[in-house]
């Protein structure tokens, strides 16, 4: 558990920095586009290519160490117990291929608009935005390891512990 | 076999999956990569999966939605929503059934601040349902009106279901919010109906309570000044077209922060809570956001809404009768998708079926955000009963609270008809 709670630690530290910056920017752009008729430059383009991109992938490992992602439930509990741990160990199984690719190719194209050194037009100025796509193979890396780490612990303690097995007790009997 | 068989093939594993208790986002993800690999082939599936999530994402007009989060938790955690339902029970004890009308009015308050149906359920309901049982209320009155009074988060702003939808159907989120906050408001009063008729059928459920001074009336305006000072601002703000619905969850962050520092009602602890309860929604929303996302070009490759689309042209159905089918489909997902899942799920289908039927995109917003809000009462998911029987387990069954729910979810249907009959008339 110490290892998640590491990512749960960092990811909240950052994402809790997201949500302030965003939130103080934007409203700084409209106070002082209110009253000075004059916003922030590049405060959009921040907010869509920085902040958004982090504050859409940096919690989905925290919302992971939580096991709080959403599924349904409601036909799964009628279900044998034994077939319930088939596919609870399935279900884990197909979330870390999932993510696995996921971070692979995130990270391909991090390295792409790395060596290309992407950046936008905003205004008058060359907005670069190719470190914001080293948010999501960090982002997908650190769920996919969350997702092992849970597996591993199912492993040497109980199918309680899989990635998708919140809140179900009978598995663990 | 054809790109219509596999996009139906493709729906129908999404929804087995789901079945069996696969997260909706990894499921629609891979399902998605799946069929577009057997459609198009690997390298457009790998594209999708490459650029969708960063192209989805990198947008300007979502970051309305972890800003409304943010909002609605600091609102939550500094207290700012506690003196809702006294205020209301303070004004409406007097009228037949006052202590439940409060409890639905003082959701209709929480919603207009924190945006979420299962929060405003559970706040309010911890204290109506102690305090209309212990006036002698039916507790399946008691509960079933708390639990429904709780769906009025997807309809009045800042409903994050009318946000997402908004952005899905390219229209403008500032109109939703108008036309959710008036659906809102006719559903308060449609449920302030069905108690006053609960009440005529049988008073002893629903003994009258004692009514307040004027003084006291008046001092429990104190307790929902912030509240409604925020809530006040940023729609005023945003109807008056002062700033824009994506400004306005900002705007709205700031506003709660400085009135909670304000009054000292927000600690440490409080503000941390906030962070990681919107850090938890964000995780969630944008992952099955993506998902949906790409799903949504799985379908269009397919060509099955384009083909349904045919099919109705082909038919004789009108509109009335194809929002009718909507209307049944939706029933049915809801009972066992969460209503942001449904939604998703559903949209890529449905939405370019709407301009050849002369159906308006606004006008079916409103619609949706009904009809899922109706999934969230009815059996056997109905989240906000669960999370009502959850909190009172030990003195009402759940068939109890479905009990309570039934008269209300009949008022639903005769909104959603209503509203049927609005279409033709108003869009």
């Amino acid at each position: 558990m110490r290892y998640e709670r590491i990512v749960e630690k960092v990811t909240l530290t950052l994402g809790t920095a997201v949500l302030v910056a965003m939130a103080v920017l934007i409203a700084a752009d409209v106070l002082l586009r209110q009253t000075m008729d004059a916003g922030i430059p590049t405060v959009p383009d921040f907010v869509s290519f920085y902040l958004m991109v982090a504050i859409s992938f940096i919690p989905i490992a925290y919302t992971q160490v939580y096991r709080s992602h959403v599924e349904t439930t409601v036909l799964f509990q009628v279900l044998p117990p034994a077939l319930k741990k088939i596919l609870l160990w399935l279900n884990a199984a197909i979330g870390i291929g999932m993510f696995s690719l996921l971070t692979y190719l995130s990270l391909v194209e991090a390295l792409n608009q790395t060596e290309k050194r992407s950046f936008i037009e905003s205004g008058k100025v060359l907005f670069q935005i190719w470190p914001s796509y080293w948010l999501l193979p960090i982002s997908f890396g650190a769920m996919l390891f969350v997702l092992c780490h849970q597996i591993w612990m199912a492993r040497v303690e109980t199918e309680i512990s899989l990635p998708y097995a919140s809140g179900d007790s009978e598995t663990s009997q | 076999m054809s790109d219509q068989t596999i996009g139906l093939l493709a729906l129908i594993a999404v929804l087995v999956m789901i079945a069996l208790r696969a997260p909706i986002a990894i499921a629609l993800l891979t399902v998605t990569f799946a069929a577009i690999w057997h459609i198009a082939g690997l390298q457009p599936a790998i594209s999708i999966l490459t650029s969708v999530p960063y192209n989805f994402t990198s947008s300007w007009t979502l970051s309305s939605i972890p800003m409304f989060l943010f909002m609605g938790y600091i609102a939550y955690h500094s207290g700012m929503t506690k003196g809702l339902f006294q205020a209301a029970r303070v004004w409406l004890s007097w009228l037949p059934g006052g202590l439940a009308i409060s409890s639905i009015v003082g959701c209709g308050g929480f919603a207009s601040v924190t945006g979420s149906s299962m929060a405003c359920s559970a706040a309010v309901g911890r204290i109506a349902v102690p305090e209309m049982t212990q006036r002698g209320y039916d507790i399946r009155i008691a509960t079933g009106a708390v639990a429904v009074g709780g769906t009025l988060g997807a309809l009045i702003p800042p409903s994050l279901l009318l946000i997402l939808y908004g952005i899905y159907a390219q229209v403008s989120i500032t109109d939703l919010f108008y036309y959710g906050l008036l659906l809102g408001i006719s559903s308060i009063f449609m449920y302030t109906a069905t108690i006053l008729v609960l009440y005529y059928i049988s008073p002893g459920r629903m003994p009258m309570t004692e009514s307040f001074s004027w003084q006291e009336r008046a001092s429990s305006i104190y307790g929902i000044l912030p509240a409604g000072f925020l809530a006040a601002s940023v729609f005023g703000g945003l109807f008056l077209g002062i700033f824009t619905a994506t400004e306005a969850g900002a705007i709205g962050v700031v506003l709660a922060a400085a009135i909670s520092l304000l009054t000292r009602s927000l600690t440490w602890e409080g503000f941390i809570e906030s962070c990681k309860d919107t850090l938890m929604s964000c995780g969630n929303i944008f992952l099955i956001a993506i998902a949906a996302n790409s799903f949504t070009r799985m379908i269009a490759l397919s060509g099955i809404s384009s083909d349904l689309g045919m099919w109705l042209e082909s038919t004789d159905l009108g509109p009335n009768q194809i929002l009718l089918i909507i209307f049944v489909m939706y029933l049915i997902l809801g009972m066992f998708i969460d209503p942001l899942g449904a939604m998703l799920l559903s949209l890529p289908i449905i939405l370019p079926i709407l301009p050849d039927q002369g159906i308006s995109v606004i006008w079916f917003g409103m619609f949706l955000a009904k009809l899922l809000e109706m999934g969230m009462i009815s059996p056997p998911v109905g989240l906000n009963v669960f999370v009502i029987h959850g909190i009172f387990k030990e003195t009402v069954r759940l068939e109890q609270v479905f009990y309570g729910i039934l008269p209300f979810f009949i008022a639903d249907i005769i909104l959603v008809f209503v509203l049927m009959g609005a279409r033709s008339v108003l869009f």
